[in-house]
């Protein structure tokens, strides 16, 4: 039996104090250095990574203030055992596959559906060796991606879906996930400033975003009961797995050069794999709920 | 298993904390000594000889981390050797599971200690070009590609290297190293010495520092990419075999120990 109150009062401590860490900093630092200072330069590079630790710090506050231990951690790595390992390799493929699907939706959009020349543009070997190589440097670099996971899918979702159930906290986490990347959105992260209705679609794009995301990585936390392998498909997607999409496109516009009408398009598989991933945790909770009736 | 592996932190607890503060020291130490003593020690001697050595190139700072990454290639040996023991080996062996947990949190705490090694290096080299940024307005490029090659490469040289330790003990372990790496040392003098070499020594290392150089830059060939991807692939392979060798090997080893 959960103490609703006691539970509701850690959410909003720990939602509080990863706000508070990260939104201080980098409001401060747009407005002294400028955004594309201290986030694309390598002056503040370290800046920048540390700034994806608030969540991971808040964590760990909130279980200190709150005396409530490090229970349910999710810091196993549960790699060997119940054939885990699937997840892990779910986490290094799963960020390819979309970007690859991402770039086969683009060129279907935007492009001439012109995949001859897009193969014969770039090699197997090149496109071998990328695939190889975004997964090996996003397994050593899921460190940084640990700070954002540790706090959100370790803690936030797993308490909202003890409150909440498991639709809305998809829906509540995606959308408070969404809202923390708001001082880089309003400064043209991932989308630029030159758009329509800058910033406010923007928010909506990457809440949009952060909700499909989320899922996906909440659906690998919950099968593989540790967080390694949402870190690592996170890091997958920042180091270059959206890049795949280069490799199917000829005629449509390459993934750096996105504009937001793009996006909308670029986004439909990353949506689809979250929409699969829902679908298999409501029949996963379904099955849980069935087991307690009985 | 989390008694285990506490235990294992424990025990090498030394060397994670040399792991973590060995790369910012030895780049502070490298800095403050390659000052200008003659011109008395000061801050600016010692900010001279910071630009100095931000400007010296990448070799320098390669040579500097390379150096870092070593005790990585020495911990595990030191953490195997921790446990050599007949009676705990006989205990350990005696629980449940005990074999498969024993080896499992050797090889986690030996990975362990190398991402910790490779975590310290990366964010001592991120920190010493964002300083370098702010304080000469030169954008330095990291090293971070190069770094996860080089923990790719340990990460192989680790699985071979363990199993020889579980099954013939650390003593005898190394005593097998030394004949491989003399055969191993034997052919390449006589491959130099008879072998087809360049006639211009500087050829082979204008090779190894231009790779490095593309490396860092982004810049490899296609096939080149390629091998740099599946290196990775191999050594995780190879980490993951090597455990299950171990457990194999690991009574064996047992049976060599002194006591």
């Amino acid at each position: 039996m959960i103490n609703k109150k006691t539970e509701w009062k850690r959410i909003a401590t720990f939602i509080i104090v990863s706000f508070g860490l990260t939104w201080i900093p980098e409001i401060i630092l747009n407005k002294t250095a400028g955004f594309d200072v201290w986030f694309s330069s390598q002056k503040y590079q370290i800046i920048a990574i540390l700034l994806m630790f608030p969540p991971a710090i808040a964590n760990l506050i909130t279980r200190a203030v709150t005396k409530e231990g490090m229970k349910n951690s999710y810091l196993h790595l549960n790699i060997l055992t119940n054939n885990n390992i699937k997840y892990y390799i779910a986490a290094f493929l799963l960020p390819i596959l979309s970007g690859a699907l991402s770039g086969i939706c683009m060129e279907l959009f935007f492009g001439k559906l012109d995949f001859k020349t897009a193969f014969e543009n770039n090699s197997l070997i090149l496109m071998s060796g990328m695939i190889l190589n975004i997964m090996s440097i996003s397994a050593v670099m899921a460190w940084i991606t640990f700070g954002e996971e540790f706090g959100w899918r370790a803690y936030l979702y797993p308490k909202l879906e003890k409150l909440i159930g498991t639709p809305w906290t998809c829906l509540v986490g995606g959308i408070i996930w969404g809202i923390w990347h708001m001082p880089l959105t309003v400064e043209g992260h991932n989308f630029g400033r030159d758009y329509w209705g800058f910033p406010w679609l923007g928010i909506v794009c990457m809440t949009i975003t952060c909700i499909a995301d989320g899922v996906v990585l909440m659906w690998l936390t919950k099968k593989s009961g540790s967080i390694f392998p949402a870190a690592i498909f996170h890091a997958c997607g920042n180091n270059g797995g959206s890049g795949i999409s280069n490799f199917f496109m000829a005629s449509a516009d390459k993934w750096e050069r996105l504009e937001i009408y793009h996006w909308l398009v670029f986004t439909i598989p990353e949506i689809l794999l979250g929409a699969i991933c829902f679908i298999l945790l409501i029949i996963d909770s379904k099955k849980i709920d069935h087991v307690h009736i009985k | 298993m989390k008694g285990l592996l506490y235990k294992n932190i424990i025990q090498s607890k030394l060397f994670l904390i040399i792991s973590i503060f060995l790369p910012p020291v030895m780049l502070a130490l490298l800095i403050v000594f390659s000052s200008d003593f003659e011109k008395g020690f000061s801050m600016t001697t010692i900010k001279e000889s910071f630009y100095e050595f931000s400007n010296s190139g990448l070799i320098v700072r390669f040579s500097l981390y390379s150096i870092c990454f070593f005790i990585s290639v020495i911990v595990p040996n030191a953490m195997i050797s921790a446990d050599e023991n007949k009676k705990w080996s006989h205990f350990i062996t005696s629980t449940p599971d005990g074999i498969k947990k024993q080896v499992y949190s050797k090889y986690l705490i030996i990975f362990i200690s190398l991402c910790v090694n490779f975590l310290s290096i990366t964010l001592t080299d991120m920190a010493h070009c964002s300083i370098t940024s702010i304080a000469i307005e030169t954008e330095i490029p990291a090293l971070t590609g190069i770094f996860t090659f080089i923990f790719y490469v340990i990460l192989l040289y680790l699985a071979i290297d363990i199993p020889f330790s579980v099954r013939f003990g650390v003593k005898k372990g190394a005593q097998v190293k030394c004949i491989m790496l003399a055969v191993l040392l034997f052919a390449t003098v006589v491959y130099l010495l008879f072998g087809p070499l360049p006639k211009n020594s500087d050829i082979i290392l204008d090779a190894v520092y231009g790779t490095i150089e593309k490396l860092i830059n982004n810049q490899l060939s296609d096939k080149m990419m390629l091998v740099m991807g599946i290196i990775p692939v191999i050594s995780a392979i190879a980490y993951v075999t090597s455990y299950f060798i171990s457990r194999k090997l690991f009574m064996k080893g047992v049976e060599e120990y002194d006591k």
